[in-house]
């Protein structure tokens, strides 16, 4: 089990490093950062200068170590486009998309794990049928376009909620938060419904999934044999058993849904880190790039190392190794 | 030529498809948009493209007649529009599979066929891919060749910049699917007595495992289809696919998105509608396929 714990945080630094030295070479070499800071008209020698201050003139590897320490400490330059150091301008900016996340995951969870678990105990009705024509629509349906017609519908026909930003917000700390104003939770429900959707059409159709194939094991038949009330089966038995891969998932999809966020961060204006991404990839903004890439790539190995290690700690056949090829898989 | 006619009436997968009505629906759907964009400068006389036939004064005119879908705010007929996107938007899309397609058999052939450290290397990098969501990757591809390329240079270059950068982001798939199909195959007989009768290994995974791994991935390319048009319209949303002056689908949603508020709400809602019956009718014809080639699934 230590092995096993050891080889996945070695793969785990192997994937940062992987993705750092992406990030260095876009950095370094795209983007030319002498042109950047002194402008096409810079003489040869001041060119020179700035190269040699900024290191430019050390071997390649020196100059990727010197990053490496550098982004270790969070210092990613300056954003070209708005000449701020792009930590502040990512700090500033990682509050709003927490929080549209964690509204979109519990909203999709909420409302996705009910519907599903209908659907898979009332498998013919009216209900049921139009609740899974809809989740197929849910997921076929391109998260812009649902924004652009959400805002259509809410915004602009009957004027109920705002399109636009975050509203007033609170700030405690360095941390801004909109969960504790009106006007911040009215701006939270379009952009927070967009990234749901997809979301929740996905755990819907997991669980109903899950659910159908755990209620034709025997163990289900038995305790229904054994006259257990319906009530009973479905949720101590059934359910508690389907959620186990549903939870996998969701811990999976809770990266997806924070890359997923900036898009609809694009369509509502919502200032979040996804924006900042989109417009640094509109304006080659490299050092914003770099920044997002090396963030991202954290969010999403850290996810998964925890979705793992959740595993190893729920199943324990895992631990003595027998089973390492099936968690490879994931 | 009867004899073959008869001979894919009678086929399984005609039988199926013949009993079938949401494929058959799904087909004639697919159908459509394929013969508009392919007879687009038949079917429409004015080319929207052409900065000669735009004329501002007939800018954000609702639908109407001669305009059955409204104008955009150039002045183009978005009728015309939406045909020429759509085109543009298959273009993109098929070109970006073809590619990733062949990008990803030939490493997975090599990854499945050479085995060891080849193998090691590229299935490490495709994991390492496969944890990014692909809007991503290819969104980083594209950031990298706008600050590659010089500011002008970009518009030019727009269409095979987006295949590029769709099809590094789809590779993934094929190479996992080719590989393991491959590891498959390496052990069977005819690939052993081609092995002692001295073939090229290159020659081998070619001519004898390659026509033996095709079949899953036509189901997975017409379904990558779908997900390639959704990664176009999505990066053309987003500003940074094909460029105003030349508008797919998502770039005329995009256009549209501006002009909400001032009550033009057909310049996004069309296209955004051609788009999702596009993309929906695709995805329910590769489910069919997948089911259809593959009854265990079913």
């Amino acid at each position: 089990m230590l092995l096993y714990l050891a080889r996945r945080l070695f793969q785990a630094v192997v994937v940062m490093l992987v993705v750092s030295l992406i990030a260095f070479v876009l950095f370094r070499f795209v983007g030319d950062p002498v042109t950047q800071m002194l402008g096409q008209d810079a003489t040869a020698a001041d060119r020179a200068r700035v190269a040699a201050a900024l290191g430019l003139d050390q071997p390649a590897y020196i100059q990727y170590l010197r990053f490496l320490e550098q982004a270790a400490h969070g210092d990613f330059g300056r954003s070209l486009k708005l000449g701020r150091p792009v930590a502040e301008l990512l700090a500033e900016r990682v509050p709003a998309t927490i929080e549209l996340s964690l509204f979109a995951a519990g909203l999709a969870i909420l409302v996705g794990v009910p519907l599903g678990v209908r659907t898979a105990i009332v498998r013919r009705g009216l209900v049921s049928r139009s609740l899974l024509t809809l989740s197929l629509v849910g997921i076929s349906l391109p998260t812009f376009f649902l924004g652009v017609l959400l805002i259509l519908v809410f915004s602009v026909t009957l004027g109920w909620l705002p399109s636009y930003g975050r509203g007033d917000t609170v700030a405690l700390g360095w941390w801004r938060t909109g969960f504790l104003t009106v006007d911040g939770w009215r701006h939270l429900v379009l952009p927070g419904i967009t990234l749901a959707l997809f979301q929740l059409a996905l755990v819907l159709r997991l669980v109903r999934a899950e659910m159908l194939e755990v209620m034709r094991t025997d163990f289900v038949k038995f305790a229904r044999a054994r006259g257990l009330k319906p009530a009973a089966v479905y949720f101590r038995h059934a359910l508690r058993n389907a959620l186990m891969p549903v939870v996998t998932i969701i811990g999976l999809q809770l990266g997806s849904i924070i890359a997923f966020a900036l898009i609809t961060e694009t369509v509502f204006q919502w200032p979040g880190m996804g924006l900042l991404f989109a417009q640094s990839v509109a304006f080659a903004d490299v050092p914003v790039m770099a920044a997002y890439l090396c963030l991202i790539a954290l969010v999403f190995v850290t996810i998964n190392l925890v979705v793992d290690l959740a595993y190893l700690a729920i199943d324990p056949r895992l631990r003595d190794g027998r089973l390492t090829t099936s968690v490879k898989g994931t | 030529m009867t004899a073959l006619a008869r001979r894919l009436w009678d086929h399984d997968l005609a039988h199926a498809f013949r009993h079938d009505p949401l494929a058959i629906l799904s087909a004639i759907v697919v159908a459509a948009f394929l013969i508009a964009a392919l007879l687009a400068p038949v079917i429409v006389a004015k080319d929207p493209f052409d900065l000669r036939n735009l004329d501002l004064i007939e800018s954000l005119l609702p639908p109407g007649p001669g305009r059955p879908l409204g104008t955009d705010d150039q002045g183009r007929d978005l009728l015309a529009a939406i045909v020429y996107g759509t085109r543009l938007s298959l273009v993109v899309a098929v070109l970006s599979v073809v590619v990733s397609l062949g990008l990803g058999v030939t490493l997975g052939l090599i990854a499945g066929f050479a085995g060891g450290f080849l193998d090691a290397f590229i299935m490490r990098a495709a994991d390492i891919q496969l944890s990014f969501p692909a809007i991503l990757v290819a969104l980083l591809v594209d950031g990298i060749a706008r600050a590659a390329l010089p500011g002008d240079m970009h518009a030019r270059f727009a269409v095979p910049v987006l295949i590029a950068a769709i099809a590094l982001s789809g590779w993934v798939q094929y190479a996992r699917t080719v590989r393991g199909l491959t590891l498959a195959e390496r052990s069977k007989d005819y690939v052993q007595s081609a092995r002692v009768s001295g073939v090229a290994p290159a020659r081998i995974a070619r001519a004898h495992i390659l026509p033996n791994v095709t079949g899953p991935l036509f189901v997975l390319a017409t379904v990558q289809i779908a997900t390639a048009i959704l990664t176009e319209a999505t990066l053309s949303f987003l500003g940074v696919g094909m460029p105003p002056t030349s508008p797919s689908l998502g770039t005329l949603v995009n256009i549209g998105n501006n002009y909400l508020f001032s009550g033009a709400w057909w310049i996004s809602v069309f296209p955004g509608l051609a788009l999702v019956m596009l993309v929906l009718a695709v995805n329910l014809l590769g489910d069919w396929l997948r089911d259809a080639l593959n009854p265990r699934l079913g």
